[in-house]
């Protein structure tokens, strides 16, 4: 009898943790918590976002700057979006990795200069700023850009680190939250400085990787 | 005794394990967005998805047909101020494993209608994505000489586990985004009565297909 309670038992904490281990992270984007909000996207109007399991997609199709030459006098402008989602984190189990891909457009003249950069915390930690700069003095003609980035959260001995995160009984919670800005200065109201081509957009995906204490 | 206890907790058990009592369809939230399309699960607008019924013999295939309406790069409507303009549509789809089950492989086919005289570039852009990964890319430029009237361009991009370095390691029953991004950009345009245009070809559609495989097995 007690074999067999004993096997149940096993079985039912194998669906449990099975269970966990379909979505180590749990985001929750239609949370009120949840916000994208900024000069350059408003939720669920030009920015849409996506959770499951360890990943979020975000697409902004306003998030950018437009200074064509010959345009307005204007010659210098930015627009950012914050983007801040809860999660939870399965118990047991610490961030291990974040990967930031970006997917963009540019189109430049020599004398412009621009940047997409975005800063971002993971349940508090910073994660290092991530800057793609598009640099004066050369013409640049790419609609099509990609670049990735991935960070490597260093894992924390203390024994406040080791309760915070690893407990089996307490499933952390806390936020991604991301401020993704675009900039972008030219010399005379002539030059061309356009981030992102008119009818393209802003693709932004995060993957995150956890890991099980004591591995 | 014994016989009765484990008679009553089996059944309830066999019930838990099976992936019909995690009520999560295996293909459920999407979005279509771009300065081409705006539509959601739960938002109508110019895309629809169809979901196909799992087909194949061990029903571990799933697909999903998206259906555009309206989605073109069309030149009437470019911005004749800027040289370049576009259009694209991203669709995000989450696929959700079942218990005991992997994603194994993903396809996706779609066929694009170009009408273009010379004197414009063309670059149509396809992109697969499973989460931050990319899968595969497929990019025809249609140089500024070339004349295409009513063409059709297929294209199939695929990846699968074992097969490829960039398919990701994926753990059992883990959920993901698949993505894929339509990118459509005329280089050049002039004169305002240019006539070109790109639209999908035929019922006008993106079929997104998921292969899953027991964990066990791989």
């Amino acid at each position: 009898m007690l074999k067999r309670v004993r096997f149940c038992s096993l079985l039912v904490v194998t669906i449990a943790t099975s269970a966990y281990g379909q979505q180590s992270v749990q985001w929750d984007v239609g949370s009120p918590q949840t916000i994208i909000a900024g000069s350059g996207c408003q939720k669920d109007v030009d920015a849409f976002a996506s959770t499951n399991g360890n990943d979020v997609a975000v697409v902004f199709t306003r998030l950018g700057v437009n200074l064509p030459g010959g345009g307005s006098p204007a010659l210098a402008d930015r627009k950012n979006c914050a983007v801040r989602i809860p999660a939870t984190i399965a118990p047991g189990m610490y961030i291990g990795q974040l990967t930031q891909r970006i997917t963009y457009g540019v189109l430049k003249t020599a004398r412009t200069s621009g940047a997409v950069a975005t800063r971002s915390t993971f349940f508090g930690f910073d994660v290092s700023p991530y800057t793609v700069s598009v640099p004066y003095g050369y013409a640049l003609n790419q609609p099509l850009l990609t670049q990735q980035r991935i960070d490597n959260f260093r894992v924390q001995t203390t024994p406040s680190w080791v309760q915070g995160w690893c407990s089996r009984s307490r499933a952390p919670r806390g936020f991604y939250q991301a401020n993704i800005a675009v900039s972008g200065q030219k010399d005379h109201r002539y030059e061309d400085l356009i981030m992102f081509v008119d009818g393209l957009d802003l693709k932004y995906e995060v993957a995150t990787s956890v890991v099980r204490c004591g591995l | 005794m014994q016989n009765k206890f484990c008679g009553l907790l089996m059944p309830i058990l066999v019930i838990l394990m099976s992936p019909a009592s995690y009520a999560k369809p295996v293909l459920n939230d999407w979005f279509a967005l771009g300065s081409g399309c705006r539509a959601r699960s739960d938002l109508a607008g110019n895309v629809t998805m169809e979901e196909a019924p799992a087909f194949g013999g061990g029903s571990d295939k799933y697909k999903a047909k998206f259906l555009f309406k309206g989605f073109s790069l069309d030149g009437a409507k470019a911005d004749h101020a800027s040289a370049r303009f576009g259009r694209e549509c991203a669709i995000r789809l989450n696929i959700n494993p079942p218990l005991g089950k992997k994603i194994h492989a993903i396809r996706a086919y779609t066929k694009i209608l170009v009408e273009k005289p010379s004197g414009l570039v063309l670059d149509l852009l396809s992109e697969l994505k499973l989460g931050a990964t990319s899968l595969g890319r497929e990019q025809y430029t249609l140089s500024n000489d070339e004349k295409w009237k009513s063409r059709e361009l297929a294209v199939k991009l695929s990846a699968a586990a074992g097969s490829k370095e960039s398919f990701p390691q994926l753990g059992c029953s883990e959920p993901k985004i698949i993505g894929f991004d339509y990118s459509w950009i005329a280089t050049g345009v002039k004169d305002k009565n240019t006539p070109f245009s790109v639209e999908l070809a035929g019922e006008r559609s993106l079929v997104i297909e998921a292969d899953l495989v027991d964990c066990a097995s791989e």
